[in-house]
């Protein structure tokens, strides 16, 4: 159902003329902001954090797609079906963690051709697999934003914004993690995409074999965490719109 | 009776923004910008660019209202099909609009202060204002600017049939091409030429010179040029809502156009 849905949200040419270039000016506004400041390898440092940044945008639409059902009526009826509803939308919104993928690698390839940068083409096909897990635990992550946005439809804009947001703010795609003081820095080793963008940012700049895997490793523990958070969440939020009877109206 | 309708626009607007949380959507996201943007130049020392931080910032949230609230307004008449009773009242539909777009400008206005407490709270900035009687008429012009040309969109988005994808399309390549954060000068020269044709870049260049420099070279030729792109938009805006309005009214496809 979800990836059915992918061909009436995007056209081959509205997501290449109209979407890849939107988000791709969104990395390329970044990485002229690193350009500006003059910084020896802050062009590339924000290059590849926006460009990754990117697929966790679009993994952001999933809760587009939840309260899309709220609208239609539609969500009632998915809550009395005997499956669980949290794995239920984490499937609902599967089409969005593949465009971002797609989205992501485009932005990243083109901006490094762009920009010249110093790794080669193949190391960022090598990071596609990477991509790949950034795709599914910043889904995981937008998937919780999408059950508070069921919950609360009226700021249905502003979580999936405020979201990706804070990644981009604290998860090392400007400035590194250390950066911030401890609490936050702490903050961003649970979030998705820290470990992710590591993980990418060691494979391009010809980091150790175990130093990629590991950071790939702390992503799917990320990933984990946030499906698990999401389960729970939706689990709570049908109980009680079964018991104050709000699952159409909140 | 004028100032009238305008006033009852304005009130109906403010009202119907300040319960709608996509209308104050901006003043979340504003500090998350100013912390992205502080903390990279903070990173990189260079406290001379807290001021592009923090006014980049505030531009960027009053154009943000600009393409996506105010530009918005007939769309959301249609969508709530409340378009026809808009159209059948007496008074013209562009005085209506600007009613309604100036409080939507002033919650763009606000990130501008969310920035300076952010930027002054989380990074310790002192940002002393040199020229603040210019910074305050630039301020105040870019606003009157941004407000027309936010009409001129309005207009634009009822012709069109895709609002959503060109308001996407009118966010980072605009904060580009405005020199929001960064000077066009810095951009290759296609690029600051384009964006010269943008108020927005001429209104960034004059509030950074008016808080950072010591003298401001021809500010009140850049004041007039700011304001100049403003009035053509609101000319240009006003012919396009005469036009839908007609239109509208000769096929009586109001709210299916």
């Amino acid at each position: 159902m979800s990836f059915a849905e992918l061909p009436t949200t995007y056209t081959l040419r509205s997501w290449t003329v109209g979407w890849v270039i939107r988000l791709g000016s969104q990395a390329l506004f970044f990485v002229l902001l690193g350009r500006l400041t003059g910084a020896t390898g802050r062009l590339e440092y924000m290059l590849v954090g926006n460009s990754v940044a990117v697929v966790a945008m679009e993994t952001m639409f999933v809760s587009a797609t939840a309260v899309t059902e709220r609208f239609q009526g539609t969500f009632p009826l998915l809550v009395v079906s005997p499956a669980n509803m949290g794995l239920v939308y984490l499937g609902r919104g599967l089409h969005w963690p593949a465009s971002g993928l797609a989205s992501s690698f485009a932005v990243l390839s083109a901006l490094s051709l762009v920009f010249s940068s110093p790794w080669h083409w193949w190391q960022v096909v090598l990071a596609l697999p990477l991509l790949v897990l950034v795709a599914v635990s910043t889904y995981c992550y937008a998937c919780l934003i999408a059950a508070l946005s069921l919950r609360n439809v009226k700021f249905r804009t502003l979580y999936p914004e405020t979201g990706a947001l804070l990644l981009t703010a604290f998860c090392g795609v400007n400035v590194s993690t250390s950066f911030w003081p401890e609490p936050l820095h702490w903050l961003a080793q649970l979030l998705p995409l820290t470990h992710g963008l590591e993980a990418v940012r060691h494979l391009l700049n010809g980091g150790a074999a175990s130093s990629v895997l590991l950071q790939a490793g702390l992503e799917i523990g990320c990933a984990a965490l946030w499906a698990g958070l999401t389960l729970l969440l939706f689990e709570r939020i049908v109980a009680a719109g079964r018991r104050d009877g709000s699952l159409g109206f909140s | 009776m004028s100032t009238h309708v305008l006033l009852a626009a304005a009130k109906v607007q403010w009202h119907t923004s300040i319960r709608a949380p996509e209308h104050l959507l901006v003043l979340a996201t504003a500090p998350l910008f100013t912390l992205i943007f502080l903390s990279v130049f903070r990173d990189t020392g260079r406290p001379d660019l807290v001021a592009n931080a923090v006014l980049g910032t505030g531009l960027l949230g009053i154009w943000f209202v600009a393409v996506n609230v105010a530009g918005g307004v007939i769309q959301n008449e249609r969508w709530m099909s409340t378009l026809e009773l808009v159209l059948v009242a007496p008074r013209p539909l562009a005085l209506i609009m600007c009613g309604r777009i100036l409080p939507v400008m002033l919650i763009g206005s606000l990130t501008l202060g969310e920035s300076w407490i952010v930027a002054t709270l989380a990074f310790d900035v002192d940002l002393p204002v040199r020229h603040p009687l210019l910074a305050l008429v630039a301020l105040l012009v870019t606003l009157a600017a941004s407000a027309c040309t936010a009409t001129m969109l309005a207009a634009l988005f009822v012709m069109s049939r895709n609002t959503e994808m060109i308001q996407a399309a009118l966010s980072y390549p605009f904060y580009v091409l405005g020199g929001l954060v960064f000077p066009l000068s810095s951009l290759p020269d296609q690029v600051e030429f384009t964006g010269r044709l943008f108020y927005l870049s001429w209104a960034a260049d004059l509030l950074r010179d008016s808080v950072t420099r010591g003298t401001v070279d021809n500010a009140w030729g850049r004041i007039a040029t700011v304001a100049g792109m403003g009035a053509a938009a609101l000319v240009i805006g006003v012919l396009l809502l005469r036009k839908v309005s007609d239109r509208a009214r000769a096929t009586g496809a109001v709210s299916l156009a």
